[in-house]
């Protein structure tokens, strides 16, 4: 009864948050304290003056697939080693598809459950899951991220367990300039920005900035350009914020 | 059982759709429902994005359903002071 009681706990807590971070108002106020105006917004790079124009992409198809096996995320005795998961997910995609083009590999790590003494902190007890990894994509050497941006992710302990996949079939659409990143910047400080974070920061130190593509829905007909601002606060937690950079098509 | 993140996130109705499609439409346990709501909500962000889930048992990490969805494990008695906590990144 009182896990039934937690669950109920939980997921009341968990609609009450949507629903606060999803009022727009709440959003406005959640940019302006986290970055609009926000003095300690640290440029640690020149503002980039190239490129003054960037490939546009229509989205003209979109793959989207999702397997799980009743292992995943349960813990096992051993694993492939990081070189052997990344061949097994290739070998999946291949047999699932093919590689697609622009294929970054983004992230690989080794999942562990500990079992936590709550009385000293310490691990008592430490069991291997599984390796995740994510790839991203990138198109001519542009980063495409967002919320619905292309990628896949990939789950393996003895095979895959874990199979995500959201990638979109683009084609040329000819060529739009970029706002001056000068501008962009502006426009971060503002919070005229793409995505919103749930951050508290006090500072943020912008450590990299590029032109890249945001994706924001699955539903989205194009990949809007867009300059991104890759930012660390004070608790070394990395950001990447983005701008829009549409300007004139030309 | 809690779920959260141990780094800064992004606000995601996908989080929420993900999780009660996969564990009450699909009936996968509660562990597994996160694990992917995370992942469909945040695989394509290029931040450290880190999901975190913690059990009272080994038994409620692997096993617990949402109510009416599955098993559901019975709660821990005596407690034994030991909770079971996993961490992945969810983002690239």
């Amino acid at each position: 009864m009182r896990k039934k009681v937690k669950i109920g706990i939980l997921i009341f807590l968990i609609l009450i948050g949507s629903a606060i971070i999803g009022n727009s108002e709440q959003r406005t106020k959640m940019m302006i304290n986290t970055l609009g105006g926000n003095p300690e917004v640290k440029l640690k790079v020149e503002l980039p003056q190239k490129p003054e124009k960037i490939p546009y992409y229509k989205v003209v198809d979109l793959d989207k697939k999702i397997y799980a096996s009743k292992e995943l995320m349960r813990p096992v005795n051993s694993l492939p080693s990081t070189f052997e998961a990344k061949e097994i997910a290739k070998r999946y995609m291949e047999q699932n598809g093919g590689l697609p083009d622009g294929l970054i590999l983004k992230n690989i790590e080794t999942v562990k459950l500990k079992g936590i003494d709550t009385t000293t902190g310490e691990i008592v007890a430490e069991k291997l899951v599984s390796i995740n990894i994510i790839y991203g994509r990138e198109v001519n050497g542009f980063p495409v991220i967002g919320p619905k941006a292309d990628a896949i992710a990939v789950s393996v302990s003895k095979n895959v367990n874990y199979f995500s996949k959201l990638w979109r079939k683009i084609e040329y659409a000819g060529e739009v300039k970029l706002i001056p990143s000068k501008i962009a910047f502006e426009k971060l400080k503002k919070g005229e920005i793409m995505n919103i974070p749930m951050e508290n920061a006090r500072s943020l130190e912008i450590f990299d900035i590029k032109p890249g593509y945001y994706v924001g829905s699955e539903d989205q007909k194009v990949y809007i350009p867009v300059w991104i601002f890759y930012c660390m606060d004070e608790h070394g937690n990395k950001l990447s914020i983005a701008v829009n950079a549409t300007g004139e098509f030309l | 059982m809690i779920m959260g993140f141990s780094t800064p996130t992004y606000p995601s109705t996908t989080l929420v759709d993900e999780f009660f499609k996969a564990a009450i439409a699909w009936d996968w346990t509660v562990t597994q429902a996160y694990y992917h709501a995370t992942i469909e909500a945040y695989k394509g962000y290029t931040d450290t994005i880190k999901a975190v889930i913690v059990a009272d048992t080994l038994d409620q990490y692997n096993d617990d359903h949402l109510w009416d969805q599955g098993y559901t494990v019975p709660d821990e008695y005596p407690d034994d002071n030991v909770v079971w906590y996993a961490e992945w990144t969810c983002s690239s």
